[in-house]
């Protein structure tokens, strides 16, 4: 029998998932003398490593879906196009770039099926998004009761930081509206000066609870249950969640990046925050170039 | 307000709405997106929803029907140019192989495909086949094909990785290794050498360990060489007239001769060395690649119609320029043997040897002084190599000082692991100020503390001295190896060769043609120090384009 993964992710008994280790000669057999040091595979490990392989690929170029296509719409020998354009003004708009490789270990992202980003819940709140609208926990499909949002970065601009945060509010009313009997709690370093500048639009959200601490670490419970340590000013304190989104930090695509230093300006993300219901484009120090407002 | 040419990078809400206002305002409007259609719905960030649906929605049909807007989906800049008060782009837009013109939303394609791969659109909650609509609020088809996978894409040869590997999976050694050499003659000295960047871009990184991808090559090729088998020659009936001549047996020109010959080109390899094989003869340390392994290899090679003139150095045994007139074409693979300097006094004194240098002297088996302490500087594999040399070649002590971190280190980690397996001690935030000297000989070096300050260009942290931390270590051998340039000393002024501030030549990218017409160049000596198999892609290039020159020239000839 094997351990439920989840995700079609199956662990066959004649695929290793340890990598092979060549085989070397001692330390001892190496002084004063150049003898070679790593000695290869024998075939029975370089059969085991080559099965590990995964054989990355996109389309294979099958085409069983040409050969499915009534209207015949598929073409395998469309080709890239080099297009060259002319522009007196430049518009850029930074869309949503969260990196997840700089997420620390510790949040068990990828690991534990229960740990999700912000922007993963918020296409799982979306009436077009995986689960149509249903927020379910990825690990069994089960409606999570206990939610918590935890800040997965160690400190950001504040308007960055402010940004994050706006958007787990947002996605818990969202939850609210879905899930009204469910346990709603916001958790970052910062959230003092957060609460003042919005007071207005949190009274109404008696019922999310907000508490300052940093996380500790995350591990898996006996259930599925994602149980988190918090530093909090009085101390360590243990909480447990069914799902646990991770605020995550808004950056500027590499895309961007490229776009905005090739026509010599410097920006980050911060400088995409409208204030307020500010305009919808944001002048730059430069004539022809502007940003359009994240809002 | 007269109509401007207005273009918009991002699909997103707020790239759309800027889109639809200036569309509006008269504008012609061009809207650059990087996914194959509009980003998704999203939240606000900057503001509390309240009482909403939340979700910003746009109206496509309005951006998809307006006779102003000019739709890029799929699209990633190439070059971007302002000049004279406008802007100009040049963006590549990716094929979606599917006509939307005649893509009639059935989804019986969906139904069918065999691909389950990761969900970019939905975060990867989720799996989408190859093709798909991505947006489903907008639905256009594309099929998402890569060039190659990502270990094939990362490798500088861009070996097809996934089919030897697989072909070893099957127990088919020979056809693997047969993979391998259409873009790479050197499967046993690669296999044992690379550092491998394939490996870390390997995606079952993610759900364990890479695939062991450098030891497999290593692994058919062993397979080969065990079974006494014969390595395949196979070139062309017939040769053409023409012959190339190379300078240079190294990793590039032994690479460009053995994809010469395929071409149909004999070549003549010139080398001024007493042995063929360049770095991977007189750098890489014999413990890590054994000459007669490495020398399979190259006869194998040679085999294929490059002939090799060994002791023979350009502008001291044969000139430049008749290379010039005999032969159809010049390839330069000198690679980068000049070890840098590390400008501190006392660096002539007798004692101070280059790390290059110390490699190809232990290499050529000369009698090397292994008395009391040897101090290696720098933190790549060159001091790797070196230091583990050292402590073969008997020294009492190795010790290998760096500027900065171990985590800065750019040397492979399994190399840092090894060398300090073998007992070679690691002295980190240490710089060297003076070597100092007694009668001619050195016999100590004055260093200096640091700390690592602020990122630099690289993103490394810059080491800054700390003052007043001087120390004396006493030793009697100092090995720098702190980076490398080409010498191109035997290029003469007049050949028009242009040589960079690093000491090295350009070549064009595409053809790997420097300046001078039918003279080309690949590997070290055009990249400055890099990877083995870095400069065998180059040489393979270079071959390809050496080819093309000399039929270009044949057919304006006839």
């Amino acid at each position: 029998m094997y351990e439920k993964k989840g995700r079609y992710i199956v662990e066959f008994p004649d695929i290793p998932s340890e990598r092979q280790h060549q085989i070397e000669i001692d330390v001892e057999e190496r002084r004063r003398n150049y003898n070679e040091v790593e000695l290869g595979f024998d075939e029975e490990r370089a059969l085991k490593e080559a099965r590990r392989c995964l054989s990355c690929r996109r389309c294979l170029g099958c085409a069983l879906c040409w050969a499915e296509c009534k209207p015949e719409a598929i073409d395998f020998a469309m080709e890239d196009d080099i297009v060259e354009v002319e522009a007196d003004m430049l518009i850029v708009s930074s869309g949503v770039e969260r990196a997840q490789e700089r997420i620390d270990d510790k949040f068990q992202l990828g690991s534990n099926l229960n740990v999700i980003t912000d922007l993963q819940m918020e296409r799982m709140l979306d009436e077009d998004g995986p689960s149509k609208g249903l927020v379910i926990r990825p690990y069994d499909g089960e409606v999570p009761a206990r939610i918590g949002f935890v800040q997965s970065y160690e400190a950001a601009a504040s308007g960055v930081h402010r940004a994050a945060l706006c958007l787990a509010v947002n996605e818990a009313i969202l939850l609210r509206g879905k899930l009204p009997e469910a346990e709603i709690s916001i958790i970052a370093g910062e959230l003092t000066g957060f609460q003042q500048e919005y007071a207005a639009d949190l009274e109404k959200l008696a019922d999310i609870t907000f508490q300052e601490a940093a996380v500790v670490s995350v591990d898996a419970g006996e259930k599925a249950e994602v149980e988190v340590t918090l530093a909090t000013a009085q101390g360590e304190e243990c909480r447990s969640f069914d799902l646990l989104v991770l605020l995550t930090q808004p950056q500027l695509s590499a895309e961007v990046k490229k776009l905005t230093s090739a026509v010599g300006l410097e920006v980050d993300y911060a400088n995409f925050f409208a204030d307020g219901d500010g305009a919808a484009l944001l002048a730059t120090e430069k004539d022809q170039v502007q940003l359009a407002a994240q809002r | 307000m007269s109509k401007k040419r207005v273009i918009i990078f991002g699909g997103d809400p707020a790239g759309v709405a800027a889109a639809l206002s200036q569309a509006e305002a008269g504008n012609q409007v061009i809207l650059v997106e990087a996914a194959p259609s509009f980003g998704g719905r999203r939240l606000p960030q900057t503001r509390i929803i309240n009482g909403e649906s939340g979700f910003s929605a746009v109206d496509w049909e309005a951006v998809r029907k307006h006779p102003n807007i000019r739709l890029l989906t799929n699209a990633e800049l190439l070059k971007a140019k302002a000049a004279d008060g406008s802007f100009h782009f040049r963006l590549r837009q990716r094929t979606p192989r599917v006509d939307p013109e005649k893509c009639n939303d059935c989804k019986a394609c969906i139904r069918v495909c065999p691909i389950h791969m990761y969900d970019d659109f939905n975060e990867g909650l989720g799996f989408r086949t190859a093709i798909d609509f991505f947006n489903p609020s907008v639905g256009v088809y594309n099929i998402f094909k890569e060039d190659m996978p990502i270990c094939q894409a990362t490798c500088p040869a861009n070996l097809d990785i996934r089919s030897y590997v697989g072909l070893i999976a099957d127990g088919k050694y020979a056809e693997s290794l047969a993979k391998i050499r259409e873009r790479l003659p050197f499967a046993l000295s690669i296999g044992r050498v690379c550092p491998h960047p394939c490996e870390g871009a390997c995606n079952r990184g993610h759900v364990d360990e890479p695939i062991a991808i450098c030891a497999l090559k290593r692994f058919v090729a062993d397979w080969e060489m065990h079974h006494d088998i014969d390595p395949p020659v196979e070139v062309p009936e017939q040769f053409h007239d023409e012959k190339v001549a190379i300078i240079g047996a190294g990793p590039a020109g032994l690479t460009c001769g053995y994809f010469l010959a395929k071409a149909g080109y004999r070549s003549v390899c010139f080398e001024a060395m007493p042995e063929p094989g360049g770095m991977f003869r007189y750098g890489i340390p014999e413990y890590r690649l054994p000459t007669p392994t490495l020398m399979r290899e190259i006869n194998w090679i040679l085999e294929h119609g490059v002939e090799l003139r060994c002791n023979t150095r350009i502008g001291k045994d044969v000139t430049f320029e008749e290379l010039q007139r005999d032969y159809a074409a010049i390839f330069i693979g000198v690679g980068a043997w000049s070890g840098m300097k590390l400008r501190i006094p006392g660096e002539d004194l007798e004692g101070v040897v280059d790390g290059v240098k110390f490699l190809k002297d232990a290499n050529m088996g000369k009698k090397i002084d292994a008395r009391g302490k040897v101090i290696i500087i720098g933190g790549g594999n060159v001091a790797m190599d070196a230091a583990r040399v050292s402590w073969r070649e008997g020294f009492d002590e190795v010790h290998v000082l760096y500027r900065r971190t171990k985590k800065e280190m750019p040397a492979s980690p399994w190399e840092i692991d090894a060398a300090e397996e073998e007992g070679i001690k690691f002295q980190y935030l240490v710089a060297p100020v003076e070597v100092i000297g007694d009668n001619g000989r050195m016999k100590a070096l004055k260093c200096l503390r640091m700390q690592l300050g602020e990122p630099d260009a690289s993103g490394r942290r810059r080491p800054v001295p700390i003052e007043g931390s001087e120390f004396v270590i006493e030793a009697e051998t100092l090995i720098p190896a702190i980076g490398q340039r080409p010498d191109v000393a035997f290029v003469p002024d007049d050949s028009g060769l242009e040589i960079t501030r690093w000491n090295t030549l350009d070549a064009d990218p595409e053809t790997f043609m420097t300046n001078v017409p039918g003279v080309f160049t690949a590997g070290d000596v055009q990249t400055g120090p890099g990877i083995a198999i870095a400069a065998c892609a180059g040489g393979r290039k270079a071959a390809a384009g050496i080819a093309r020159y000399i039929e270009a020239k044949r057919r304006a000839a006839a």
